[in-house]
């Protein structure tokens, strides 16, 4: 009796993180981008995007405007960036994008990889910027870099979860 | 049977059900009011007298690639525009750009580029007078020179709200002018001052009390001379930009 409840308790805690899962994956897909939900880290786009807003990208366009904001990756270096699309030049097969962030002095060329003056559309980028949420990414950044907070939570669990078994 | 994540998990989807159905109804008004306001054909605009001028650059901030010349383009222009009708309640910012678009070397290739931009954060801000205003931005494009092509400059924007979608736009001001062309004088000139600078130097520290406006003609005769080999227009297509 008691393991069978325990075995149904274990398997909707199963059913909670499959399906976010699942949820996450088929955003992905859907939008084409390995990270369609992102938060924001730097100042870089202040004041329209602060740290802790939350981004909603969208990587299915087949040539990015001017204008648009991008989330874009260097390679070799895994934290991608929010920045603002200032240049591009394309031709039927290929386009090239300088960016920008609107808070920032001078263009990019000091952020991307040595030697590398443009962004390639197909390959750099991991979605441009179609939605905007405030503030609510903050708890992750509280997650990952605050120990108190993430300690917390888990003890929070913890009790609950010790709570619900009586 | 109501324990804690039961409680828990009915005001979490209760919580997630109504901040939904707000934010729902929040960008539908949002954007029901921009269609009244007929945002995307603003007609009040006007961008005129562009007057554009080239340079020539050595350094990779400027497009260069080991110290190649890259011919670097700017631009004065006069623009007009009430963007008033942009800001509701759901404004967090405007983000105005002066764009200009031409043509590419091979059929389908386009180019567009930033000349100018500005963070327009309240409504009082948003009626732009601009008079001789200079780009913010040195241009250069992916070949060695702008070639004199024409170009279309465009006044776009883009409302950045305080929740929803990003809003993008263009008014209907459209404006064309032709890339200048460095005349061949104007090119030595340049290649000449980075050459003879130490020199330059020298010569007004000695006669600065005598002479001090006096031109130095001598160094451009050099110039002259040493210019002749640096004449090919290498155009490199796009496909060639290396990209790592």
């Amino acid at each position: 009796m008691n393991i069978r409840q325990q075995l149904t308790q274990f398997l909707s805690l199963a059913y909670v993180f499959t399906s976010a899962f699942v949820i996450w994956k088929s955003l992905g897909i859907i939008t084409n981008s390995h990270s369609p939900i992102v938060v924001v880290l730097s100042g870089s786009m202040e004041p329209a995007f602060q740290r802790g807003d939350i981004l909603f990208l969208w990587n299915r366009d087949q040539e990015a405007k001017v204008g648009d904001i991008v989330v874009y990756e260097i390679q070799g270096r895994n934290i991608p960036i929010v920045h603002r699309v200032l240049r591009e030049h394309h031709n039927s097969d290929k386009q090239l994008l300088l960016t920008k962030g609107d808070n920032n002095a001078v263009d990019d060329l000091g952020l991307y990889a040595k030697k590398q003056k443009y962004l390639n559309q197909k390959t750099d980028l991991v979605g441009s910027v179609k939605a905007y949420l405030p503030k609510l990414g903050y708890v992750t950044i509280l997650i990952t870099e605050n120990v108190y907070f993430k300690y917390g939570m888990l003890g929070l669990m913890c009790i609950s979860t010790l709570l619900t078994n009586e | 049977m109501f324990n804690l994540v039961t409680r828990g998990q009915a005001v979490a989807n209760q919580a997630l059900t109504s901040s939904v159905f707000i934010i729902v109804t929040i960008v539908a008004i949002t954007l029901a009011r921009l269609y009244q306001d007929n945002v995307w054909s603003i007609d009040t605009t006007s961008i005129g007298a562009i007057s554009p001028s080239a340079s020539i650059k050595y350094s990779f901030n400027y497009g260069s690639t080991n110290r190649q010349p890259k011919e670097n383009a700017k631009i004065q222009f006069d623009l007009d525009a009430d963007l008033t009708s942009l800001f509701n309640w759901n404004t967090k910012q405007v983000f105005v750009y002066v764009t200009a678009e031409y043509p590419g070397k091979s059929d389908g290739s386009s180019n567009r580029v930033t000349f100018w931009d500005k963070i327009i954060v309240s409504k009082e801000d948003a009626k732009l007078h601009l008079v001789n205003q200079r780009s913010k931005y040195s241009v250069w494009d992916v070949e060695k020179s702008f070639r004199g092509r024409e170009a279309v400059v465009r006044l776009e924007w883009n409302i950045q709200p305080h929740i929803g979608p990003l809003i993008f736009g263009e008014t209907e001001a459209t404006a064309t002018f032709n890339f200048a062309e460095i005349e061949k004088k104007k090119k030595k000139k340049e290649q000449k001052v980075e050459k003879v600078e130490p020199v330059v130097e020298e010569i007004k520290e000695e006669v600065k009390e005598e002479v001090k406006e006096e031109p130095i003609p001598e160094p451009v005769q050099q110039a002259q001379q040493a210019q002749e080999v640096e004449e090919e227009p290498v155009q490199e297509p796009l496909d060639e930009v290396p990209i790592q």
